[in-house]
């Protein structure tokens, strides 16, 4: 008798306990948020107020921060910078991802839909260092070449890449909502006479319209945070840019983050971390004008339809066509150099032979693109060999090989009257560009006003608006199919046994224990993340009120916990893990910063599929006298595994891609690691650093082949739990 | 004197192995409301989906026979937006675009090129007139048609279906989804358009039939079994089958 109370108060407290934990567990993520925000507010904020000032901040055009005197911190440049190369990343890719869902949703044959799925569910997995990778190798020199620039490395590129980057996102977003739209209305369309492509586009396309937002802002979401590919790609120069400045390289808040977080100390990092206070404020609006925007849409379908919003498909096929003329017209007529090939040259600059550094005048004759005369301190000079690329009048590099004195020079010269050109073989090619970058803008606008004119005037004519729906597939498929291919095709040669070996060493860059301290990473992250994440999506489902004013606080903080940036994250761990608790550079500073940034994944797939679980379930369970936690346990969590599964799957996939917040937390050290304190490079940390380094960019390929495949596996496991989820649910 | 609109011969349909309709052969006239009564599944939506061609939408799906509108073959060389057109369609459950009245009723004429304002207003106004339910949206044209009722939307549906001046209306269980008072407010709606209109309607309703139409057809596991004058067929049914059916002997 006197036992059974024992247990019964036994199972009472254990209950109870749980409760407790459970409750505890939803409280970490506000705790998390709660310390993100502390940090860094707290050491931000008094930056910005009381030793920068803020309007000398936000507005400051110049960013100096290491100058001895009067360093300046300015970040306007890199607030620019964001909303450029963002809105950039919008304009090149919302308009072919809408078409290309509107393309799978409804008029891609099943035997390419077959094949389109998986690749872009691929490429929304890719790691943005792969994709930065890409971008440096393929975008950078395109451009650099085709419109001759000094670098490639431009706005123009990043938004190229943004773009592409944020096609996964917006393209199965947009393409679930327009699923999500009744047959009905499509029927009623067509029973109206309407074509196919008129019932999509003027009735199915405008009803997901809310999806197709919520697509947008998360890609608008993704390319801002965007880091490590950005870094890769932008040029990074902290200078004021013109939005037409689209051929120059410039910097954005993430980039200005993560290129000087490394060495940043004082008054310096605290204006780092008050660029990442303006990043978070930034996500915030966009969190809020996003839920605004929804509800407001939600509101007006149901009630009024005052404010419609209405997809401007004009707009959308005009800024297809005229990307597409824009291109076409670019290289032809807008940009084109003034090829001549005389010209009065006086030049005046270094030369260098052997290790002297000369400045003589130079001056000299350019006749049917020979040079006729050159002279050099009056003494004329016959020349036997001259090459060279000169550039806004300076030689970028050129070697001039003067007959008599034998050798051959380097010289660094200044040619006025000529702004850029090149010498092959002594021919000269004089190619003279004023306003540049005035003109690529004005060659791509008069390229959209075109296409929207060309389309107004055939409006109606289905053929033509599917064609640009081909088209926009056709891009996505050739942009997705390019990175893929490029890795392969450069990478699987590249692979060798050497790169697998145990032991890092300067000859042999193996990735080996990179690919471990990957798993381990992953594992340490997860240990952490799992119960919490669990734990706290238990709390809000099964214990917590509907409608309680807790619950709404915690998915609150999860949401904007969600909408982070892998760098904020990584700058909050670098200041509170690694310095503050003193940890270093290490795997627990590192897996804690990640499980952090996971938690919210964790929680919110947890959450849903218990949600899914039927209460019928639960009902029963109690009706056999079962308690809670003997419910949670042995009922609801089993038949929520699949999709818990799934989450944890996607936060593998985060962790296996993340390098923004791992290079200063977890550190860059090559080898195994040997304990919790050690630094470790992960995977993709390594193949940012290879890539960063000219001398090992085979290696750099073999990296990303390995990645790839992760990914690959990644997504396999996560589809095969997806469609036994699917079945299971099928068979209720 | 009356001419045949639609003439339907040997018409038979499969979805994939399943065979949905049997020979179904008959003659409905113009300017009349014809009414389709059969238990669930015996072809009547099927049939009337086939009319306009809605069928081509479902996958496997595969007519023979003849089916000729004034004489022209429906699966011959047609433009098939064009006759959707000229035949429009209502639905079991109102389907009202995600937009406001207004573009509703004007999707259609701007469908068919029609994009002048003026014209647009006036088709609006006719097509909503016509419908009966101008009265009740005529200050709420520029909000959303979710806002309105399920009779109000059906209502809109219709006016919907009428802004392209069909000749032809198909409907397809107009009323199932509605209550008793919009539901009358819809069928005296069907007598009033029948002048104008040839009207084909499907209903589960055998009161409905009697009260609206002027020939009725009673289908039977994909089988046209008996085809006359409401009245008649109501009355005096030839076959055992229908009169059954129609005393509720029958299932």
């Amino acid at each position: 008798m006197k036992r059974r109370t024992l247990k019964a108060e036994d199972i009472f407290n254990i209950e109870f306990i749980m409760r407790i934990v459970f409750i505890l567990s939803a409280l970490t993520a506000v705790f998390a948020v709660g310390l993100i925000c502390f940090f860094l507010f707290a050491r931000g904020l008094p930056a910005i107020f009381f030793e920068i000032g803020p309007i000398k901040f936000i507005t400051g055009t110049e960013w100096y921060p290491r100058r001895v005197e009067n360093p300046l911190f300015g970040i306007l440049p890199m607030i620019l910078g964001s909303i450029y190369v963002t809105a950039g990343a919008i304009i090149i890719g919302v308009p072919v991802g809408i078409l290309t869902a509107v393309f799978m949703a409804k008029m891609c044959p099943l035997w390419l839909y077959r094949f389109l799925k998986p690749l872009i569910s691929l490429l929304a997995g890719v790691p943005s260092v792969v994709y930065g990778f890409f971008g440096m190798m393929i975008i950078v020199p395109w451009l650099r070449d085709a419109l001759n620039l000094t670098s490639g490395s431009t706005m123009l590129a990043t938004s190229i890449l943004l773009g592409i980057m944020i096609l996964p996102t917006v393209i199965t977003i947009s393409e679930s909502s327009l699923r999500a739209v009744p047959d009905e209305l499509y029927e009623g369309a067509v029973a109206l006479g309407a074509s196919h492509t008129r019932a999509v586009y003027r009735v199915i396309l405008p009803a997901a319209k809310s999806g197709v937002l919520a697509a947008v802002v998360l890609g608008i979401g993704r390319a801002i945070g965007e880091t490590m590919a950005v870094r890769m790609v932008a040029g990074n120069q902290a200078l004021m840019r013109a939005p037409w400045d689209i051929t120059e390289g410039l910097r954005t808040m993430t980039t200005n983050i993560i290129l000087e977080m490394g060495y940043a100390d004082g008054l310096h990092l605290e204006a780092l971390i008050a660029t990442g206070v303006v990043l978070f404020v930034f996500i915030v609006l966009i969190n809020v004008l996003f839920s605004v925007l929804t509800k407001k849409s939600e509101k007006e379908s149901k009630f009024a339809g005052k404010f419609s919003f209405k997809i401007p498909a004009d707009v959308i096929y005009g800024g297809i066509i005229g990307l597409v003329l824009g291109m076409a017209i670019i290289p032809n007529f807008s940009i084109a150099p003034n090829i001549s090939s005389s010209a009065d040259i006086s030049i005046s600059g270094a030369i260098v032979r052997g290790n002297e550094m000369m400045s003589p005048n130079i001056s000299g004759t350019i006749t049917d693109g020979k040079i006729e005369s050159l002279n050099i301190d009056g003494v004329e000079i016959v020349t036997t060999r001259i090459e060279g690329l000169f550039i806004n009048g300076s030689f970028v590099e050129s070697s001039i090989e003067l007959s008599g004195e034998g050798g051959r020079e380097r010289s660094v010269m200044l040619i006025d009257g000529i702004d850029s050109g090149e010498i092959v073989n002594g021919e000269v090619r004089i190619i003279s560009f004023y306003g540049k970058n005035i003109d690529v803008l004005i060659g791509i606008i008069l390229g959209i006003f075109l296409g929207i004119l060309l389309i107004k005037l055939i409006t109606g004519f289905d053929g033509l608006i599917k064609v640009m729906t081909w088209i926009a597939a056709f891009i996505t498929i050739t942009a997705m199919g390019f990175v893929i291919g490029y890795i392969l095709v450069r990478g699987v040669p590249s692979l060798s046994l050497d790169l697998f070996r145990f032991r890092y060493t300067a000859d042999n860059t193996s990735m080996m224990p990179s690919v471990i301290n990957t798993a381990i990473m992953v594992l340490a992250t997860l240990l952490v993340a799992v119960p919490f994440g669990v734990g706290s999506a238990i709390y809000l489902v099964e214990y917590a009120k509907r409608g309680n004013k807790f619950v709404k606080v915690i998915r609150i903080v999860t949401e904007t916990l969600a909408g982070i940036p892998s760098i904020v994250y990584g700058l909050f761990g670098m200041i509170f893990f690694v310095v503050f608790l003193d940890w270093g550079y290490s795997l627990i500073a590192g897996s804690f910063t990640l499980s952090i940034m996971v938690l919210p994944l964790i929680m919110r797939t947890t959450e849903e599929s218990l949600k899914a679980v039927p209460d019928a379930y639960r009902e029963g369970s109690f009706a056999l006298g079962a308690g809670k936690l003997r419910t949670v346990f042995m009922i609801v969590l089993p038949a929520a595994i699949p999709g818990i599964l799934a989450g944890i799957i996607l936060s593998v996939g985060r962790i296996v891609g993340e390098t923004a917040a791992l290079m200063y937390t977890a550190g860059i050290a090559p080898q195994i690691l040997r304990g919790p304190l050690s630094s470790a490079r992960t995977l993709s940390v390594h193949m940012f650093i290879l890539s960063g380094e000219g001398t090992h960019r085979e290696q750099a390929h073999a990296t990303a082949v390995i990645l790839l495949i992760l990914v690959i596996v990644i997504n396999s496991i996560s589809s095969f739990i997806a469609g036994k989820v699917a079945a299971k649910k099928s068979t209720k | 004197m009356r001419k045949n609109k639609y003439e339907l011969k040997n018409v038979d349909l499969w979805y994939s192995d399943f065979q949905a309709l049997k020979d179904v052969n008959m003659d409905i006239m113009e300017k009349e409301v014809t009414a389709f009564i059969g238990p669930s599944g015996c072809g009547k939506s099927t049939l009337i989906k086939t009319l306009n061609r809605m069928n081509d939408l479902v996958e496997g799906c595969r007519v023979t026979g003849k089916i000729h509108l004034d004489g022209q073959d429906i699966f011959g060389n047609i433009n098939v937006n064009h006759l959707r057109k000229r035949v429009g369609m209502v639905f079991q459950k109102p389907n009202p675009f995600p937009m406001s009245i207004y573009d509703n009723i004007a999707f259609g004429p701007r469908t068919h090129g029609i994009t002048a304002k003026l014209k647009l207003d006036e088709i609006v106004e006719k097509s909503l007139r016509d419908a009966a339910i101008w009265e009740e949206t005529k200050d709420r044209l520029k909000k959303s048609a979710l806002g309105l009722s399920g009779g109000q939307q059906q209502r809109l549906c219709i006016a919907r279906a009428l802004s392209v001046s069909p000749e032809v209306l198909l409907m397809d269980e107009p009323t199932s989804a509605l209550d008793p008072i919009s539901t009358s407010k819809i069928e005296d709606l069907i007598s009033d358009l029948k002048g104008d209109y040839t009207v084909i309607i499907v209903t589960h309703n055998m009161q409905q039939a009697t009260r609206i139409s002027d020939k009725t057809a009673f289908f039977l596991l994909g089988e046209m079994v008996e085809f006359g004058k409401t009245e008649t067929l109501f009355s005096m049914p030839k076959d055992k089958r229908c009169e059954d059916y129609i005393t509720g002997r029958f299932g």
